[in-house]
């Protein structure tokens, strides 16, 4: 059985570090970039879930997080496609 | 509004920031629609004070419901601190004082209709917020 | 009572009180610096990415106070973030669309799924899901069932086979749902035919929720069939 600070803090470091890739990370200039380093959060967040033993909490934010990318890129391509300036 | 409950009452204000945005997303505008991005915007931020205060407070005192908050004796500098960020969530959802600037397009804009709703809802909120705070927080 | 006593119960774990304080910090460090991105980043599409970042903020706060009742007030958290998302992308875009004069396609991606799998595999893995789901029961059994429903439908209508098999299913449904209403009366009620009560609630909403996911694919195919 591994620590449980093991996964709690790893957890910590994804979140942190993929907020600051969100913001500041290589290649941001693109949206679809930016949207997929969220994922690298997300990720972390449910790492956190996890050691908390959140387990519907986990599925329903996994699902919801699936749901918010899809919207994300949807809002993108559509704005790319109507030549936007954003 | 009337709930016995602090995590009742927060998801109704985040649920009148979501519903706000909609009625004012119904108008066919550029410039309503450009100042109903900017109040989303700022409803979505203060998701994170609102109901980070809550959970604040759940985590202070342990409890969530107004009864047992009201009788607990103690008042610590953490639930203060959850206070403060439970009144900027509530100012950001609703859109008063400080995100004044946010809803002022929309307000001026002649078409737009809805103004009452969003302007009374806004303030019964406000008035229960305030109430809540003062049985939170026991100045008195 | 005193002080102390309400602020840690003695029931919570040294473990989770001992994690509470780092929680906390990168909640709220997480929330500052998408804040500094939003702040300092120009672009409505940007602010829109980085909120996403402040919702994970809030929901780090939620979920370190770390008991049962903060899972359950994660979930509101996640479903609000979800609509205000949804709601403000919808605002955008109307926005530009207004702005630009054009018009363009409600879901813009080409939706084709031909893949192998969908055509050799799909009965075994939906028989393997559905049982798995019936038999752990409770929501997460009718999430792995939905999820078994939901891939064979999909599958069926790549392969071309209208089905109207599935028509009842939102029938169905709702006369699960309300047995899982009957189950919960039934606990405050008659409290000793508490395992009745059980039986009832959790296979009601095993089948609830699997027809709910299951109906997504239903949805799903009327869509691909519009598409075409």
């Amino acid at each position: 059985m591994l620590d449980i600070y093991i996964w709690f803090y790893t957890g910590c470091a994804l979140v942190i570090l993929g907020s600051i890739g969100t913001v500041i990370g290589p290649g941001v200039k693109d949206p679809i970039v930016r949207t997929l380093n969220t994922e690298v959060a997300a990720v972390g967040l449910s790492m956190i879930f996890l050691s908390y033993n959140h387990t519907i909490a986990l599925l329903t934010f996994v699902a919801s997080t699936v749901i918010m990318t899809m919207i994300l890129l949807r809002a993108i391509v559509r704005l790319e496609e109507m030549g936007a300036k954003v | 509004m009337i709930t016995g409950d602090l995590f009742n009452f927060t998801l109704f204000v985040a649920l009148i920031g979501i519903v706000n945005i909609g009625l004012v997303g119904a108008v066919k505008l550029v410039d309503v629609l450009d100042s109903a991005f900017q109040y989303g915007i700022i409803a979505m931020i203060a998701s994170l004070p609102l109901f980070g205060g809550a959970a604040t407070i759940l985590a202070a005192t342990g409890t969530l419901s107004l009864i047992e908050l009201s009788h607990l004796s103690l008042v610590t500098p953490m639930v203060q601190f959850a206070s403060v960020l439970l009144l900027m969530g509530i100012a950001g959802e609703t859109g008063i004082a400080p995100f004044y600037a946010t809803k002022a397009e929309m307000f001026r804009t002649p078409g737009s209709p809805f103004l009452v709703i969003i302007h009374l809802s806004s303030l019964l909120v406000i008035v229960r917020a305030i109430e809540i705070l003062l049985i939170i927080n026991k100045p008195f | 009572m005193t002080g102390a006593e309400v602020l840690v119960p003695s029931v919570v774990s040294p473990l989770v009180v001992s994690l509470y304080k780092p929680a906390i910090l990168v909640g709220l460090l997480t929330g500052f610096i998408g804040l500094l991105g939003i702040a300092f980043k120009k672009g409505d599409l940007t602010a829109l990415i980085l909120t996403d970042i402040v919702g994970f903020a809030m929901l780090i706060i939620v979920a370190a106070v770390a008991t049962d009742l903060a899972e359950a007030l994660v979930l509101p958290g996640l479903v609000v973030e979800l609509a205000e998302i949804l709601a403000i992308s919808e605002v955008l875009m109307s926005r530009e669309m207004r702005k630009t004069g054009k018009n363009v396609s409600l879901i813009p991606l080409p939706l084709s799924l031909d893949m192998e799998i969908l055509e050799t595999a799909p009965t075994f893995l939906a028989i393997i899901l559905i049982a798995y789901g019936a038999f752990l029961s409770g929501f997460t059994g009718g999430a792995v069932a939905g999820v078994g429903i939901l891939f064979y439908v999909l599958s069926r209508t790549i392969r071309g086979v209208p089905s109207t098999l599935w028509e009842g299913v939102a029938g169905i449904s709702g006369v699960a749902w309300v047995l899982w209403l009957i189950g919960f009366l039934m606990f405050f009620v008659t409290p000793q035919y508490w395992l009745l009560a059980l039986f009832l609630s959790a296979f009601g909403v095993l089948i609830k929720v699997a027809s709910k996911v299951g109906l997504i694919g239903v949805l799903g195919r009327e869509e691909f069939k519009r598409e075409k």
